[in-house]
């Protein structure tokens, strides 16, 4: 006993030490980068000024400007509006065909998948240029030869103030697709086959399947969804730089669209900071409440 | 019965292919107007099979803009994402996975805690430190912070928790030392997790646009989304024929591996999804 005591503590020690010397190269990196920045962006919330000139502390000066800016408050309700018809659309177009493709055999699983997934390893910029050219507002264009066949005339769809959103929407919605519906394949995979062979065997049909078996077992994943859902989107930027540059007049500019621009281009960091952190703050009050008041657990 | 099941399998089927088929034709699109001069792939109507197919668009595109260059540079920054990356990852979630230590829970907490902090977070202040310490156009702040890639620790401890404790002490036994341990034992037994994580930094670093948007200004360094981004849309004004053409060479890569590595890219893509 008293020969092994003073053994254990240095190879404990050395355990210790050990352990943080494998953690010190990304803790470190992880202060500087991430922790303090965050501390930082804070702070300079509270502050006025640029790059250029310096920054002063004028303390919640930023945030009541904020709050009267009208092209903030206008990007707040296309970043809104946006995120409130993409969510639901996706998730119910994804169900859909998750639900459609769940029964089929692995080989044509795999080539939807495949077709899925080519659009998810694209970068936004690309996709972009090709849905630039397909949105051309000319009357040839692809997307208005389309819904010319419908009897539908052509639309300028990035340069009408009503149609822009609706159509960032749809571009974002084919780009983000295959990820909704291979979320939704994993959920339905996860529920036990002998609960709908017990349903079929008390004589229930396809329907009744569906909304009392399947829907409610799919809850955990349409919460999950639906708070990512709003994470991502909440932060839309790239499909509108590359689209529309957030016009026509300001009818597409996001949140982030606008911290970007007056971080950037009009020297307003602290302006920008305040944006950021006042949609970080929405984003985390909205998963909150999610969380909280959607129920996902399986009754 | 059995016909109106097969009758009934059959419209999925059908309607299910009309709707891949949807999905494609965007990108079926882009590739065949990457082969059509620049007043066809403007003209009426809308051509599905090049008339005039011709390689002018590429040739033009890698011999006058900074292309070729930026596929290099962005495939050297992913390069170094990747190791950088996977190697810390995977050193820091052996220790949160293996090793008891004081603080453990806490640090661990604290750097899942800021999976959810949105890039354009930090980005201000990250920027402004750039400039002090004059990484502004420079590689460095697309490398080094990523470094601190808290989904990626997240993503080792998990798999790393999944090796038996008895290699790690037969290895040590052995004389390994701790850090032999981790390379000999540890590494090779979580090859396709350290895999998997590999593609998804890959895809991201090659993907990613805002950070060489903010960092970078001369044409030299650009990230290949940036070069594209600055020939379509700043520097010639939509010029259609070269950006379809870069974009098929830009996905290119990513193409090549998903084709040759699916499985494990599914589960990176997924991955990244989880990320946000």
């Amino acid at each position: 006993m008293v020969a092994s005591q003073p053994c254990i503590l240095p190879r404990r020690a050395r355990q210790y030490l050990t352990a943080y010397g494998f953690l010190t190269p990304y803790l470190a990196l992880y202060i500087t980068f991430i922790l303090l920045p965050v501390l930082w962006s804070f702070y300079l919330s509270l502050c006025k000024g640029g790059l250029l000139s310096g920054t002063e502390f004028v303390g919640f000066q930023n945030y009541i400007k904020a709050w009267n800016n009208s092209l903030f408050i206008r990007a707040l309700q296309n970043t809104a509006y946006y995120t409130l018809l993409v969510v639901p659309l996706a998730m119910f177009s994804s169900l859909t065909l998750a639900l459609l493709i769940d029964k089929m055999a692995p080989f044509w699983q795999n080539v939807v998948k495949s077709a899925l997934f080519l659009p998810m390893v694209s970068s936004v910029v690309s996709l972009s240029i090709i849905w630039k050219a397909i949105f051309i507002p000319d009357r040839n264009g692809p997307l208005n030869t389309l819904v010319g066949v419908f009897g539908i005339p052509p639309q300028n769809w990035l340069g009408n103030p009503d149609l822009v959103i609706p159509s960032i929407v749809g571009f974002e919605i084919w780009r983000g697709y295959g990820f909704w519906v291979i979320v939704f394949l994993a959920g339905l995979d996860a529920i036990p086959n002998d609960l709908y062979e017990a349903a079929r065997v008390d004589g229930a049909n396809a329907w009744h399947i569906l909304t009392r078996i399947t829907l409610p077992l799919l809850r955990p994943t349409f919460l999950f969804l639906l708070v990512m859902g709003f994470i991502w989107n909440f932060q839309l930027f790239d499909a509108v730089y590359m689209l529309t540059a957030g016009g026509p007049a300001n009818a597409s500019a996001t949140v982030v669209w606008y911290v970007y621009r007056n971080a950037f281009h009009f020297e307003n960091l602290g302006f920008a900071a305040t944006m950021g952190v006042l949609l970080l703050f929405i984003i985390l009050i909205l998963t909150v409440l999610q969380l909280k008041y959607i129920p996902s657990e399986v009754d | 019965m059995r016909y109106q099941m097969l009758a009934s399998k059959l419209i999925i089927h059908l309607i299910v292919g009309a709707g891949a088929l949807l999905m494609l034709l965007p990108l079926y699109w882009m590739v065949v107007s990457a082969f059509k001069p620049l007043p066809e792939i403007m003209t009426v109507p809308v051509t599905f099979i090049p008339v005039n197919a011709t390689l002018e668009n590429f040739k033009g595109l890698l011999t006058e803009t900074f292309f070729a260059r930026s596929m290099l540079n962005s495939t050297a920054i992913a390069l170094a994402n990747v190791v950088l990356q996977v190697f810390f990852c995977s050193l820091a979630g052996f220790a949160f996975a293996k090793y008891r230590f004081p603080g453990r829970e806490v640090l661990f907490t604290l750097v899942l805690g800021t999976v959810m902090i949105p890039q354009y977070v930090t980005l201000i202040p990250n920027y402004i430190v750039m400039g002090r310490i004059g990484w502004l156009d420079t590689w460095a702040p697309l490398i080094i912070p990523g470094i601190a890639n808290a989904f990626g620790i997240f993503w080792m401890r998990q798999y790393i928790a999944t090796v038996p404790d008895e290699l790690l002490d037969a290895a040590r036994i052995d004389g390994a030392g701790e850090f032999g341990t981790y390379w000999r034992i540890v590494v090779p037994i979580i090859k396709p997790g350290l895999v998997t994580l590999a593609l998804f930094i890959f895809s991201t670093s090659w993907n990613e646009f805002l950070l060489p948007l903010v960092y970078l200004r001369s044409k030299e360094l650009y990230t290949v989304q940036l070069t594209m981004a600055n020939i379509f849309r700043v520097q010639y004004k939509f010029n259609y024929h070269w950006a379809m053409a870069s974009a098929i060479l830009a996905t290119l890569p990513m193409g090549i591996l998903f084709a040759t590595l699916q499985k494990q890219f599914i589960s990176g893509l997924t991955l990244g999804g989880l990320k946000g």
